[in-house]
């Protein structure tokens, strides 16, 4: 029993903390990559893929009114 | 012949307090337990592999008795990581208790849900003192995340835990 604790503080106290294994191991914003290290999420990467589908999706919501007074326009 | 008998009697008086202890104390239908976990975090990928400390570990669980011979219990629950983090998940499993000696046996799964997800097996050796209902457990606990929106690419880690239990007999 003393030694698995002993054990235990040996490995506590070998740790690395500059490395990561979840993205929860690093600080807010950063993710964990392949090699272990956090880093910034860059920004081609997260927000222009998150903004790409509202950009598609603004225009069709934008080209709706506009259809309307095409439409409105028709008959006449 | 004195010599020789008393060694026998000895066993014999061992046995019958042994079995009397266990049947007096039959396993209680139902449990509810309090869990605080903390220890080393084993991670990497490949050949790379790093140590660090885990978050604490904090679970509520509840079991009910499945089997008395063997003294098998199903157990589930919630569990959180706090310190340097902050999740929660839920877990379940199995646990088997030794009718003769104070030591358990666990393994189950553990499935974390927010704010990322992990899904792991988890497996348990500890022992309790018991005593009016209420017990004080200590267990050496493994925990090995394999998946999960968590975990980054191609790595997987795996928690030793000591674990502080306090169990009350819900029935």
């Amino acid at each position: 029993m003393r030694s698995s604790v002993l054990l235990l503080l040996l490995a506590l106290a070998a740790c690395d903390h500059g490395v990561c294994s979840r993205h929860s191991d690093c600080s807010p914003g950063q993710t964990c990559s392949v090699e272990g290290t956090c880093s910034v999420a860059t920004i081609d990467a997260a927000p222009t893929d998150d903004a790409a589908p509202t950009d598609d999706a603004a225009p069709s919501d934008a080209a709706a009114p506009d259809a309307d007074p095409e439409m409105d326009g028709g008959p006449p | 012949m004195r010599l020789a008998v008393m060694p026998r009697v000895r066993s014999l008086l061992v046995l019958l307090l042994v079995s009397h202890t266990a049947a007096a104390d039959p396993p209680p239908l139902y449990e509810a337990e309090l869990r605080l976990g903390y220890g080393v975090t084993v991670a990497g990928s490949g050949g790379a592999m790093e140590t660090r400390p885990t978050p604490l570990s904090i679970a509520a669980t509840g079991s009910v008795a499945i089997s008395v011979e063997p003294q098998l219990a199903a157990y589930g629950g919630v569990i959180a990581e706090t310190l340097d983090r902050n999740s929660v998940g839920a877990t379940a499993g199995v646990r088997l208790t030794s009718p003769t000696l104070p030591v358990r046996f666990a393994a189950g799964g553990v499935y974390v849900f927010a704010p990322f997800t992990l899904w792991g097996g988890q497996a348990s050796v500890g022992a309790c003192h018991r005593g009016g209902g209420l017990g004080l457990c200590g267990d050496l606990q493994l925990t090995a995340y394999v998946a999960g929106t968590d975990l980054a690419p191609g790595h997987t880690v795996t928690q030793i835990q000591g674990v502080l239990g306090m169990v009350f007999d819900a029935l």
